[in-house]
């Protein structure tokens, strides 16, 4: 199902790096607001990670491990401060010994404080991440009582309309209702019994206006059983005498190419 | 993250290799200066990471630089793996294979690590699951309509924008796109079997 102006085509190339920075800028922008496309962004990362893993292994030359933990044990050093230069020898031998102790007793406290300062970072790091995960729990939460707000507000709306439609009085024939409200701009349709599709196809929902071409309300596709639910967000508001439900290309068609599935009219 | 306190994922087999440690156990250690846990991550996945960025760059010595930048990366900023985001051996995959195409393209990193997000997917966790679930994706891979599996050749191992590929087979955009898509839902169908 994808009601977006975000094609699941150009999340797959978005995903790949393959896409002119006018539809980068556009697709991130959309992704900020949209959870669907978020997670599926992600399925499809995975599925690209999967198409990674298929390439021969091949190892690495032994001197590419060498070379990294040269650069590491050369980073740790740093970390440590470095090496303790020599105490200068113009100094009598107890005073050399106190300089060395003195000396070995800052390199415990280095180590100390090191040790410290990596329990800290470590804690820190534990606690941005709870945060963060809490925070994204929040935001998701919220969108979701958001969305179940709108359509229980629709939903009782004394405006809002209902128009079954169906194909037929048979049990398992295809069938939908839509639910409009003109005044909220938002459009909910549900439907069972939907006839599996072909790849590349897809179920397409169209407001009939009183006067004009029939407007399209977003592309869906049903699940295994046939059910299919499409919440409209920003459904044009228009005076619809009906709606109805023709088969597309998944991408979605500017107007219909098929005669419809489904329709109904809105009771006058 | 591999700071989360999440005994699950501590204990699950993600990436559990011959050493028996988990990825998450290991990158715990990390993020505690552990060299130990490093090579072992290193030892683990430095085939994956190598072998893909050789795959993209045709050069063995800038696919050891590749390699070289993504393990040093790991060490410098271990928490930027999430243990929720993904397993380690497929998130290392995708980001050689980034790596590999920003240095195609002469360009910086197009994005972040921890941006690089994807779905924890048990058939890509453990070794033995990862070598069975793959062995299904080649053989999809194999078994896609030509004009798909060049498709996303071009698009994923050679970087090519849709747009180049497009221009090169002589066709429009569209049918490119949707070529690139169908030949992935081909591998998610082959993930999810």
């Amino acid at each position: 199902m994808n009601t977006h102006e975000v094609s699941a085509d150009d999340l797959a190339l978005f995903a790949m790096h393959s896409l002119e920075p006018a539809d980068v800028s556009r697709i991130s922008g959309h992704l900020g607001a949209c959870i669907s496309c978020r997670t599926e962004l992600q399925r499809i990362r995975t599925d690209l990670a999967a198409v990674a893993l298929t390439t021969p292994e091949v190892a690495p030359p032994p001197r590419a491990r060498e070379r990294l933990f040269a650069e590491i044990g050369e980073e740790s050093i740093h970390q440590l401060g470095g090496s303790p230069k020599p105490a200068a020898a113009a100094h009598p031998r107890w005073w050399a010994a106190t300089t060395y102790t003195g000396a070995l007793m800052l390199a415990i406290a280095a180590g100390l404080l090191w040790t410290e300062n990596a329990r800290l970072r470590f804690q820190l790091t534990a606690l941005r991440q709870v945060l963060h995960q809490e925070q994204t729990q929040h935001q998701q939460e919220q969108a979701a009582l958001e969305n179940a707000s709108h359509v229980l507000a629709m939903l009782n709306s004394r405006s809002t309309m209902r128009v079954r439609m169906a194909a037929g009085p048979a049990k398992r024939e295809p069938q939908a209702e839509a639910i409009y409200s003109r005044e909220q701009g938002r459009l909910l349709l549900m439907a069972s019994n939907l006839r599996s599709l072909p790849a590349h196809k897809a179920y397409q929902l169209w407001i009939l206006p009183m006067q004009g071409a029939p407007i399209s309300a977003g592309v869906l596709k049903p699940d295994a059983k046939g059910s299919a639910m499409m919440m409209c967000p920003q459904a044009p508001a228009v005076e619809a005498k009906g709606f109805a439900l023709t088969v597309e290309p998944e991408e979605g068609s500017p107007a219909p190419t098929s005669s419809p599935v489904l329709v109904g009219e809105v009771p006058s | 993250m591999a700071t989360a306190p999440n005994s699950d994922l501590q204990d699950s087999r993600s990436g559990a290799g011959r050493s028996g440690e988990s990825d998450y156990r290991l990158v715990t250690r990390i993020v505690h200066r552990d060299e130990g846990a490093f090579g072992a991550i290193y030892d683990r996945y430095s085939r994956v990471v190598y072998s893909v960025a050789l795959r993209v760059v045709r050069d063995a010595g800038i696919a050891e630089d590749i390699l070289h930048d993504i393990f040093l990366n790991l060490w410098r900023s271990p928490q930027q793996f999430d243990g929720a985001r993904g397993k380690l051996a497929p998130w290392l995959a995708v980001i050689a294979r980034h790596r590999a195409i920003d240095w195609i393209r002469k360009q910086h990193p197009q994005e972040d690590l921890s941006e690089v997000q994807l779905v924890a997917d048990e058939d890509l966790a453990g070794e033995v699951e990862r070598k069975s679930a793959i062995e299904r994706v080649r053989v999809a891979l194999n078994a896609l309509p030509e004009k798909q599996r060049v498709a996303l050749e071009l698009a994923f191992f050679q970087g090519l924008t849709h747009a180049d590929i497009a221009a090169q087979a002589g066709e429009p955009l569209g049918t490119i796109k949707t070529r690139i898509r169908s030949a992935l839902l081909s591998v998610r169908r082959a993930l999810e079997r």
